[in-house]
């Protein structure tokens, strides 16, 4: 563990680099999105990313259980540092073993935010909260004005809010360095800092940007973007409790025939 | 040896809380680490609370209970169970050796002690033999069903947005309790933390809860319950800074009988951290290790 350089140092960074933050997505005219009871849009509901980002941000053709997908990466290609290309390509090799989410470890944001499963998000005065399908893990975004809690790594960062005009901006530092961008080995340091972007286009429709930043990995900021769907065809949220169900496979994990579910009674 | 000596160095045993207040096993997740790195953390998080804002410190005199514009109580914060050492068993019981005692959660029946069947009770006595420790869920980081996710020595944040109580654990699983009476799965669909609906009754928050899996342990004492099992919770405030929690749990393969344990739930004038349990499970190699040389010992079937 070890300190991080503090968010304003971040956003000097960005605009010493002339980043600009990302423009706000265009603006939905006037009472096509819902709005919550202090009129800020609001963002409940089942969400869910339709894109091939899990398995690669960059452009990438199929590979067996890896659909092909194009780029979600704003220029098409993650600025690696020359080290760090060669390090995500031996990721990429090593996929099948060394992809940390292969062990059902928390996926870090943003990778959490376009897997292939649905999320809910709640919020309330002070707080968003995204409920995650896969494994029962959540953010927690505290809106309230509140600092990051430093000198702690969190496997999915430590995520503070704000709201600017209609988008929610969150900065979410204090990453450990073990999580991955995708299936395709792209990684970060412990330096990672995001700002993501959630703005509603129309009811039923959010553009998610975020900013990537990490000096030890990467030669200069780097942006993402993808819109997010209302899953309207699912009320509530299941389960894939990851781990269980491997150890459930694999036989870890035996059934105890005293007290399961014996399954579907004919 | 106790097998609760090995459980004592799971997380929720050895790093729940401090006395300064600070939680020391914050990113590091349940392992025996937390024991060896309990002073380091608490030296960083000391340094980290010395530049941060000083969490607003409780009201000596907690005020009345919180409203929502709806007039119904507000029960949004951080809480933690005043759990009575139910996580180790829900009779009173003392302290024997490593093994954790506990005042006995039961209110119902008026004697406290559990309605078990006859197989329930061999059951649980089997449990708690040392080989059996691994098949403690929790030992593999799984989600604590219900009720136990309520008691597990670990915070929580309500929050309630319109609509909605979501309970948030720290040990990373997450409750949504819809409050617009749909009705429940059906049958055939189960969960590790089950299917909740809730409404208020007056300012008691109701919640029940079905559809459970089976898979789930009451505690580490192996206290049972089956996929036959429904959760009625009562959520009453007290004040500002306490909710009343009450649990009646019916499982009629397992118990005689409905029973109901019940504990405070105390507001926490801080953050939630991140519990990454699966991530840094050194126990559970341990307790495999306890199950496989007792099987080879012939003393337990494999």
């Amino acid at each position: 563990m070890h300190r991080r350089v503090s968010t304003l140092a971040g956003v000097v960074i960005l605009l010493a680099l002339g980043l600009a933050p990302a423009p706000t997505a265009q603006s939905a005219p006037p009472g096509a999105i819902p709005r919550d009871a202090w009129g800020r849009p609001n963002l409940h509901g089942v969400w869910q990313a339709s894109n091939e980002a899990d398995v690669g941000l960059e452009d990438h053709m199929a590979r067996a259980g890896m659909p092909a997908g194009r780029t979600v990466v704003e220029g098409g290609t993650i600025p690696y540092q020359p080290w760090a290309r060669k390090k995500q390509q031996e990721n990429f090799a090593a996929r099948a073993t060394a992809d940390p989410l292969n062990k059902c470890y928390m996926p870090g944001v943003p990778r959490i935010m376009y897997m292939d499963f649905p999320f809910q998000i709640f919020q309330s005065r002070n707080q968003v909260a995204m409920t995650f399908e896969w494994s029962q893990i959540f953010r927690l975004i505290y809106t309230n004005g509140s600092k990051h809690a430093d000198g702690i790594e969190f496997w999915m960062g430590d995520s503070r809010g704000r709201w600017d005009g209609d988008t929610l901006v969150v900065d979410v530092a204090n990453h450990n360095d073990k999580t991955w961008f995708d299936q395709s080995g792209n990684f970060h340091s412990s330096e990672l800092k995001l700002v993501e972007r959630f703005t509603m286009l129309d009811a039923d429709t959010m553009q998610y940007d975020v900013t990537v930043e990490d000096p030890k990995v990467f030669t200069a900021p780097w942006r993402m973007r993808m819109p997010l769907h209302r899953r309207k065809d699912v009320p509530r949220l299941l389960e894939y409790q990851c781990q269980a169900e491997v150890e459930e496979a694999n036989g870890a994990f035996p059934r105890d025939p005293l007290t399961w579910f014996p399954g579907l009674q004919k | 040896m106790s097998r609760f000596l090995i459980f004592r160095l799971q997380p929720e045993a050895t790093c729940p809380q401090v006395a300064s207040g600070f939680r020391i096993y914050v990113a590091s997740g349940c392992s025996r680490k937390c024991v060896t790195l309990a002073v380091a953390l608490l030296v960083l998080t000391t340094v980290a609370h010395a530049q941060t804002p000083a969490p607003a410190p409780a009201p000596a005199a907690p005020g009345p209970i919180a409203r929502m514009p709806d007039g119904k109580p507000d029960l949004e914060g951080m809480f933690m169970a005043d759990g009575g050492g139910a996580n180790y068993g829900f009779e009173r019981r003392p302290t024997v050796n490593m093994t954790p005692g506990g005042r006995g959660v039961i209110v119902d029946p008026p004697d406290g002690l559990m309605p078990m069947l006859p197989w329930t009770r061999a059951e649980v006595a089997s449990r708690q033999k040392p080989e059996r420790g691994y098949d403690d869920p929790t030992a593999h980081c799984f989600v604590a069903g219900i009720p136990r996710s309520m008691y597990v020595p670990s915070p929580m944040q309500i929050m309630q947005p319109p609509g909605y109580i979501v309970i948030l654990h720290e040990r990373m699983s997450w409750r949504v309790i819809p409050l617009d009476g749909r009705p429940h799965l059906p049958a055939h669909m189960r969960l590790w933390q089950g299917d909740s609906v809730g409404r208020w009754d007056g300012d008691t928050l109701v919640v029940e809860t079905t559809n459970m899996n089976g898979k789930t342990w009451l505690n580490e004492a192996g206290e049972l319950v089956t996929h036959a099992q429904t959760v009625v919770e009562r959520f009453t405030p007290v004040h500002a800074n306490r909710i009343d929690y009450q649990a009646t749990i019916t499982d009629p393969l397992a118990y005689s009988r409905p029973f109901t344990i019940a504990f405070a739930l105390n507001r926490q004038p801080d953050e939630l951290l991140e519990v990454a349990c699966h991530e840094d499970n050194q126990d559970l190699e341990h307790l495999k290790d306890v199950k496989d040389a007792a099987a080879a010992a012939g003393t337990s079937k494999p």
